[in-house]
């Protein structure tokens, strides 16, 4: 019965040794650990793909759930892609020669001429990440909503009102009449009297004053307005 | 114009390009039908707890015997020719798949799978020819048409010995057992006749070739393994009345010779437990079975049935008969079957092509396309897969909601006198108010939910919903029949009809003069007129005047002046007009061939040839020809740039896009031509890229500008993805036209055009674009990929004027334009489909819904695939997550604050009036 084993062993080394001649296979796995430890799990409808102009091979994952192989690879270079619809993956450069494989990171867009760095053989995908195709919606959030830079200031200005009255009420009326002065000057009249702002020009691209250009903006605008006030 | 607001919108509209399906909506507004494809007798073991079957459409799927859903599927279209391949069971948890690759059809791929998962136990190649025969005992053993013969290992694949036929033997089958591996060959001199090889070592246990059969041109062979016997059986020409039957399993095989009790047209052959059983098809339809047990190398004739005219097969050990509506079982061998059970079972009225069956269920196959799954306990499941192979689609528009009322009772009601009028009017409203109910009930429901979605529709109905999401997606398929399918509720079928064109195949469907109304037309000129709401054929005719040895090829529909005329163009380059009337005025249209495009002009009944293109060399050949969708709408004529001037958009009807490879120098070109004079307008090579020129050119044209995609492999590897904006003029606010309406026979400048190449992540199988129901939304490009998926690329960002390098300058931000990325579409956001598993989709097509702002998508192939699109985001809709709680809860606090602030201001207000506020 051993003798029997041995042939056949014998036998299929010979037939690797064969098919080694004619065309190439390779071995890879996909990386199924997780820098958290969690182990990944690979669908069996991913597909590893190795492609160049000239052929198109396309293999499955073992029953291991990890390992692929890809037979008969007659030598090139070649895209290795992984389709899966759970995880993103690298596309790697797999060169197919004669006398050995060689792979190499490569990213989309990079001339294939520059080679990025080299990886191990057999080859090793790690995926990036969990594939993302969702946008959420974000609910309705009390906190969020106090978190608000307009929230905030539209609150303070509440406060305000009814605070203000009695800071005003606390001061002397001398003090009162002169920081009433004192804003009077400083407001600029454009803020001072929003109503002057013209939208309808502004929409245009055109200033509301008459010295300005064709393609001035809203504060160019207040600006001119301000200083033909001054 | 509001430039500005537009650019700030846009510009707004930017910041969220990349937009991704909302996780709530998946699955809601988007639904799959998973497919398998034509399912053949010989590719399917049916087992009690599994159904493994390798369809037509080259896919190898496992069922859940239970409900029929697809439990894992591999699309092994790159891997295994249907026509040359055997599926066999390897052991209790895997199944093996031999076939022929397409790419070689010298070359065997051989894969294991495992039966629950889908994973790949082992796989290998094997040169020497397509399969012939394999059978399993404990190894693999398979019989190559090279004359071949390999023993592999059942746990690895690898190969354990390989055995070569001498000169002059023909490879027929291999029959393996625990003792001995026979090789039947058929020798031209001595005939049919087997080796017997050494199941070790693989070498010839006896030199001699045992002769069965001396007649060389043994026909019909069939093979049986398991059970007691190994079994082979043949006939010989011109021989109906009796079969040779083979018994391998014995230490010496024995040659039998039955005669069936009538005549036979054909027969099929299982052993079971006690011998063989033979199912027989007379001559007149009819069939019986005969069973035999084997004993002492005798084959004995222990009963027989009468024949009968329903389908029959035999599992396990048992006898099934399909009838019109029940399945019965019946125990094989004794004299007088009687029907153990009879089950129900509501079949298709559609023919039987096939019945298999297992130990205590049966699949039948009908000719429509659907297969029934029935058990004897009852238990029955229906797959249809008729839509796996699609030839035409027509999204149909359903009814209005308020379109009760008809438009003959609207004229009644304005021309009647006024006490008629009013009777009919009061008599209309009192019927109406029976809906009141439903109304009220839907009302409410959308109310409290703020979704239109939720409002119930009847699903026998043919009425549109508010917002047009609901139509009908009418199939014409191979099979020779229609099936429509509901978009609102998840593709269930709304009504189906097989066999429309009787002995016909099924070219094309169009909307005919009314709109329900589709003209269905075949291929040997057989035309059904339909009615798209029920299904119900209103008349059937036949093109009388189609030539002998003439085809219909395409159907093309012209519009003259708002009449639609539809016409069938056969091979022989003829028209024949379906709706009865000639246009009028001259039409022109085009035709595409393999290396040439060839115009035409139909006038006064003839039809003259006017132009022809060819391609520039004649290693090249067409890949794919696209042109604008004819109800494609413009609603500006130019494009406003940053600093308001106008780039005016080359809006011709005419422009046909033409890709084309050349397999010799690995190259690809696009043409662009005007359909009616053949006036080549641009050009564009694609010469030392080595291309592959096997996917070739995928093209769409959209409103003013063409999209094509192609692999390549120089300077970068990848999906190409090249976008031509066509402009009247390059010179800004400059437009020859001048608004008005050009002809193509007058001399017109060529467009100029703006070009940028893009690269995108996966290979893109099929392009199409979105279309609105008034072209306002902008538009999107819907790319298939052979990923098995769906994307979505806005045509916003595959933009000829992006800036190449910089930055843009805050104009061409006001026009919407970011920097330049080569790369475009490499996020998963962009995936349509999410998380199905789209295979083998071939094509899309875009239908308006009544909202502006939305499109629906269809892409069919092998799978179907649908969802909806808002290009410019859903302007036109309220969003899924406004919140109408926090609204009325916002109005509520107002209206607190207003009733406690109220009275206090009011007091303010009057203690300064009355001078005692400070």
């Amino acid at each position: 019965m051993l003798r029997w084993n041995i042939i056949v062993a014998a036998l299929f080394i010979l037939v690797i040794l064969v098919q080694t001649v004619s065309a190439h296979s390779l071995r890879g796995f996909l990386d199924s650990t997780v820098s958290n430890g969690r182990l990944l799990t690979f669908s069996p409808s991913t597909e590893v793909v190795l492609r160049s102009a000239e052929a198109k091979y396309k293999t499955y994952v073992r029953a291991d759930g990890t390992s692929f192989v890809f037979l008969n690879v007659t030598a090139g270079s070649y895209a290795l892609s992984v389709n899966s619809a759970e995880h993103v993956f690298p596309t790697l450069r797999v060169d197919v020669a004669t006398a050995d494989v060689e792979v190499f990171l490569t990213h989309p867009g990079n001339e294939w001429s520059f080679k990025g760095p080299r990886q191990p053989y057999p080859i090793e995908l790690r995926p990036f990440g969990p594939a993302v195709y969702y946008q959420y919606r974000e609910g309705f959030n009390v906190l969020k909503l106090f978190k608000n830079p307009m929230l905030m200031i539209s609150l303070l200005t509440l406060g305000m009102v009814f605070v203000l009255p009695k800071i005003m009420d606390s001061m002397d009326p001398e003090q009162l009449k002169e920081i009433q002065q004192e804003q009077a000057k400083s407001v600029p009249s454009a803020l001072a009297n929003p109503m002057n702002f013209d939208v309808a020009s502004y929409l245009a691209g055109k200033a509301s004053g008459p010295s300005s250009g064709s393609s001035a903006s809203h504060s160019k605008a207040a600006g001119s307005a301000r200083s033909r006030k001054s | 114009m509001h430039v500005r607001a537009l650019s700030l919108l846009l510009t707004l509209v930017f910041a969220t390009l990349v937009r991704g399906l909302f996780a709530d909506e998946a699955f809601v507004v988007d639904w799959h039908v998973a497919s398998i494809g034509s399912i053949d007798r010989s590719r399917a073991i049916l087992s009690p707890d599994s159904v493994a079957v390798f369809s037509e459409s080259s896919v190898l799927a496992s069922l859940d015997p239970g409900n029929g859903t697809v439990r894992w599927r591999h699309f092994l279209r790159e891997s295994a020719v249907p026509r040359h391949s055997h599926l066999t069971r390897l052991d209790s948890s895997a199944i093996l798949l031999a076939a022929a690759t397409p790419a070689d059809a010298g070359v065997t791929h051989i894969a294991a799978w495992v039966e629950d998962t889908g994973y790949l136990v082992w796989e290998t190649y094997l040169a020497g020819g397509a399969p012939v025969g394999v059978s399993v005992a404990g190894d693999v053993y398979i019989m190559q048409s090279g004359g071949k013969v390999r023993r592999l290992s059942h746990s690895t694949g690898s190969e354990v010995w390989e055995y070569s036929l001498p000169e002059g033997h023909s490879p027929v089958d291999v029959v393996a057992s625990k003792r001995n591996v026979l090789v039947i060959t058929r020798k031209q001199d001595k005939g049919l006749g087997y080796f017997t090889l050494n199941t070790e070592s693989g070498e010839l246990a006896s030199d001699s070739f045992v002769v069965v059969d001396k007649n060389p041109a043994a026909v019909s062979f069939l093979k049986s393994e398991g059970y007691v016997a190994d079994v082979i059986a043949w006939t010989v020409p011109g021989q109906t009345s009796t079969i040779t039957i083979a018994n391998l399993s014995d230490a010496t095989p024995s040659v039998h010779t039955i005669t069936p009790k009538h005549q036979y047209a054909s027969f099929s052959l299982t052993s079971t437990s006690t011998g063989i059983v033979v199912t027989i098809t007379g001559l007149d339809g009819k069939s019986w079975t005969e069973s035999y047990s084997s004993s002492r190398g005798k084959l004995t004739l222990v009963g027989a049935t009468d024949p009968t005219e329903s389908a029959i097969a035999v599992g396990d050990g048992r006898l099934f008969e399909v009838s019109k509506g029940s399945i019965s079982s019946f125990t094989l061998g004794s004299a007088d079957a009687k029907a153990e059970s009879i089950t129900e079972v509501s079949f298709p009225s559609s023919p039987i092509e096939f019945v298999t069956c297992s130990s205590s269920a049966c699949i039948v196959g009908h000719k429509n396309g659907e297969y029934v799954f029935a058990s004897i306990t009852g238990h029955t499941w229906t797959r249809d897969e008729s839509v796996a192979n699609v030839v035409s689609v027509f999204l149909m528009e359903l009814e209005e909601e308020g379109e009760r009322i008809s438009l003959g009772e609207v004229l009644f009601e304005e021309n009647a006198a006024p006490l008629q009028a009013y009777i009919h009017r009061v008599k209309r409203h009192w019927n109406a108010l029976a809906s009141l109910p439903q109304y009220l009930i839907g009302f409410f429901h959308r109310f409290l939910s703020g979704d239109y979605d939720a409002v119930p529709i009847d699903t026998n109905s043919t009425v549109s919903d508010t917002f047009g999401f609901r139509k009908f997606i009418v199939l014409a398929t191979t099979k020779g029949g229609l099936r429509a399918l509901d978009t609102a509720h998840g593709g269930a079928l709304a009504w189906k009809v097989d066999d429309i064109l009787p002995s016909d195949v099924i070219v094309g469907i169009v909307p005919g003069d009314a709109k329900d109304k589709l003209y269905v037309v075949g291929a040997f000129g057989g035309v059904a007129h339909v009615n798209g709401m029920t299904g119900k054929i209103i008349t059937t005719s036949k093109i009388a005047e189609i030539g002998l040895g003439d085809k219909v090829e395409s159907v093309i529909t012209f519009n003259d002046d708002g009449v639609q005329y539809i016409a069938a163009w056969t091979a022989h380059g003829r028209l024949h007009f379906l709706s009865g009337s000639t246009p009028s005025k001259p039409v022109y249209f085009s035709k595409a061939t393999e290396d040439a495009i060839a115009g035409y002009i139909y006038k006064e009944d003839q039809i003259i040839p006017t132009w022809k293109f060819t391609l520039p060399t004649s290693s090249y050949r067409i890949t794919s020809v696209a042109s604008r969708d004819p109800d494609d709408k413009t609603v500006s004529v130019g494009r406003v740039l940053g600093d308001r001037s106008v780039l005016y958009k080359y809006l011709n009807p005419h422009i046909l896009a033409v890709a084309a490879v050349d397999d010799a120098t690995k190259s690809a070109a696009l043409f662009l031509i005007d359909d009616v004079t053949g006036r080549l307008l641009y050009s564009s090579f694609h010469d030392d890229e080595v291309v592959d020129t096997a996917a070739g050119v995928k093209v769409v044209v959209g409103e003013h500008w063409v999209v094509y995609s192609y692999w390549s492999e120089l300077a970068t590897r990848g999906e190409k993805l090249v976008v031509l904006d066509l402009y009247e003029s390059d010179i800004r606010n400059v437009r020859w036209s001048e608004g008005r309406n050009f002809s193509s026979f007058t001399e017109t400048p060529l467009p100029f055009v703006q070009g940028q190449a893009y690269l995108f992540p996966e290979h893109i199988t099929s392009l199409a674009v979105s279309r609105s129901r008034f072209g306002i939304t902008s538009r999107d490009v819907i790319a298939t990929l052979d990923t098995a998926q769906v994307a979505v690329l806005p045509k916003r960002l595959l933009d000829a004027r992006r800036p190449v390098n910089r930055d843009p300058t805050n104009e061409e931000k006001e026009e919407g334009l970011v920097k330049y990325d080569p790369l475009s579409g490499n996020d998963k956001r962009f995936i349509l489909s999410h998380v199905y598993n789209v295979i083998g989709t071939e094509k899309t097509v875009c239908s308006p819904a009544n909202l502006e702002s939305t499109v629906l998508v269809f892409s069919y192939g092998l799978d179907l695939f649908f969802t909806r699109i808002t290009p410019s985001q859903p302007f036109d809709l309220l969003s899924k997550s406004f919140n109408k709680g926090q609204l009325l809860l916002t109005i509520f606090a107002l209206l607190v604050g207003v009733r406690f602030t109220g009275p206090m201001v009011r007091r303010k207000q009057l203690n300064i009036r009355w001078g005692t506020q400070k």
